[in-house]
């Protein structure tokens, strides 16, 4: 995305210096220019420069490397930064023309070179290429805005209830980041959960809800030190569906899918693999993969989380007891998901900003998007 | 001489180039910056080794320079020499960098005699 900067930054490539002041004189009116007198000096500066470096104009027909090999390498190892190529040449065999377009190059200029196009190419390409990115930005910064403007209200929310559980602020932090870790190995080794961009941005917002349902449940049995009568477990049990009615009956988002998969996750998150679990006994896949992603993170945490009926367990304690089943039956993809994860899960947990992990992903959705109708011809 | 006498001598446009170019000094240095330019004795040399990669690399490069600062015979007889080399090495090789040895005596003899 790059600072603010007055004055494009072009990098030209060519072997004649002469070539390279006549292009120089054309254009530094208008731009900062780097000069490289090879393929290889051309890679060396764009590796260095990153992505300082606005637009590329390249040679063809140079010594040693050449500039299709140039344009190969920047498609191979800089796709993602994604510099607008322009290439020039004395060549005016269109087979050369063809092959630069389907490497990637935007534009192609014949020599000799006249001012007037030479600039009016560059600043046509170079002005498409500024508004794709601030497209791009603004796009993000509207969606990453309202993401963060829900992900505030729900996390506010959320920790109303898990103070009053007396459980730590941490806790809702943990659960969305262990989800989201959980979703990502499970999207890694297998397909058989496929979920839309849209799923995987809700289900770690989601996973912050919950436990909402505990807001009604009395303060003397929420923090309750001992073991509950049965009287006690049934009305603690209640959480589950009281969650999912709050949610799911809140008169103006019934339809909202983030809303939905919330109450599907208060409601389901208790479920165990082997049917085993409340509220309702669902059995396998008849749990919603978000509630399952999120029941194992919530038992991995309460489980090295102290509580006021337990002392908190180790990592290697935590991770015995889940895989031996103490904490019920689990979904064996997903305990091999957090199996792979393993020993990283601690240092990943406080370290991980899930919030930075969305505004990449949404910056590769909306690029994608961009660039998806003039997706270069092969 | 005057790089308008020089062009005139050459048998090419100045007021084509500068109409391209817009520049009176800069076509001036770049002129002048040609007698350095260190293509043609890359092209010399590939025609003593029969390199082709080398001369055909050379000779694309001092057609790229003569088409840019406008002499167009030098160009023509280095495109010859070029597509010639493209994929093969031709007997006639000699002749041709003859052509392109010829045009380039003629500029740099008119160079030199630049005010």
């Amino acid at each position: 995305m790059g600072t603010e900067k007055t004055r494009p930054l072009i990098l030209i490539t060519d072997d004649s210096d002469i070539n390279r002041m006549i292009l120089a004189d054309m254009l530094e009116d208008d731009y900062d220019i780097l000069e490289a007198e090879s393929g290889k000096e051309a890679i060396k500066i764009v590796n260095e420069k990153r992505n300082a470096i606005d637009i590329i104009l390249l040679d063809c027909v140079m010594p040693d490397m050449d500039g299709f090999e140039v344009l190969a390498e920047l498609e191979r190892n800089w796709a993602k930064e994604d510099i607008p190529v322009i290439m020039i040449s004395a060549e005016s065999d269109q087979s050369f023309i063809v092959k630069a377009y389907q490497l990637g190059a935007l534009d192609y200029i014949c020599r000799p070179f006249n001012a007037v196009i030479v600039r009016h190419r560059v600043d046509t390409i170079m002005r498409m290429h500024l508004k794709e990115q601030h497209l791009a930005n603004v796009a993000t910064s509207q969606i990453m805005d309202k993401h963060v403007n829900n992900h505030m209200m729900i996390n506010i929310l959320s920790s109303i209830v898990e103070f009053r559980n007396g459980e730590s602020g941490q806790h809702i932090l943990h659960v969305q980041n262990l989800t989201d870790m959980l979703m990502r190995e499970m999207l890694r080794i297998t397909d058989k959960y496929p979920l839309t961009d849209d799923e995987m941005s809700m289900i770690p917002t989601v996973a912050a809800l919950h436990d909402v349902g505990k807001i009604s449940i009395p303060y003397h049995v929420l923090n309750k030190p001992g073991k509950f009568t049965e009287e006690e477990f049934n009305l603690m049990k209640t959480h589950t569906t009281i969650g999912y009615d709050m949610l799911t009956e809140l008169p103006t988002y019934q339809k909202d899918p983030l809303i939905r998969m919330a109450g599907q996750v208060c409601r389901w998150h208790h479920e165990r693999y082997d049917g085993k679990g409340y509220p309702d006994g669902l059995v396998g896949d008849e749990i919603p993969i978000a509630a399952q992603l999120v029941s194992i993170a919530d038992v991995y945490d309460a489980l090295t989380s102290e509580r006021c009926y337990k002392e908190a367990y180790s990592h290697e304690k935590a991770m015995q007891m889940i895989n031996n089943g103490e904490c019920g039956t689990f979904n064996p993809i997903l305990l091999q998901c957090l199996n792979n994860l393993g020993d990283k899960i601690p240092e990943m947990l406080d370290n991980s900003s899930a919030e930075e992990m969305f505004r990449e992903d949404i910056y590769r959705i909306i690029e994608n998007t961009l660039r998806a109708p003039q997706h270069r011809s092969q | 001489m005057t790089i308008e006498e020089l062009y005139k001598a050459s048998g090419d446009d100045y007021n084509e180039l500068l109409g391209r170019l817009f520049n009176a000094k800069l076509i001036e240095k770049l002129v002048k910056k040609y007698r350095d330019d260190q293509n043609y004795k890359q092209l010399c040399d590939g025609v003593a080794q029969k390199d082709r990669e080398k001369v055909f690399t050379a000779a694309h490069t001092i057609k790229g320079l003569a088409l840019n600062l406008g002499f167009g015979r030098l160009a023509q007889t280095a495109t010859e020499l070029t597509e010639a080399t493209r994929n093969s090495y031709p007997d006639n090789v000699p002749e041709l960098f003859a052509a392109v040895q010829k045009e380039q005596d003629n500029i740099l003899a008119l160079i030199d005699k630049l005010d």
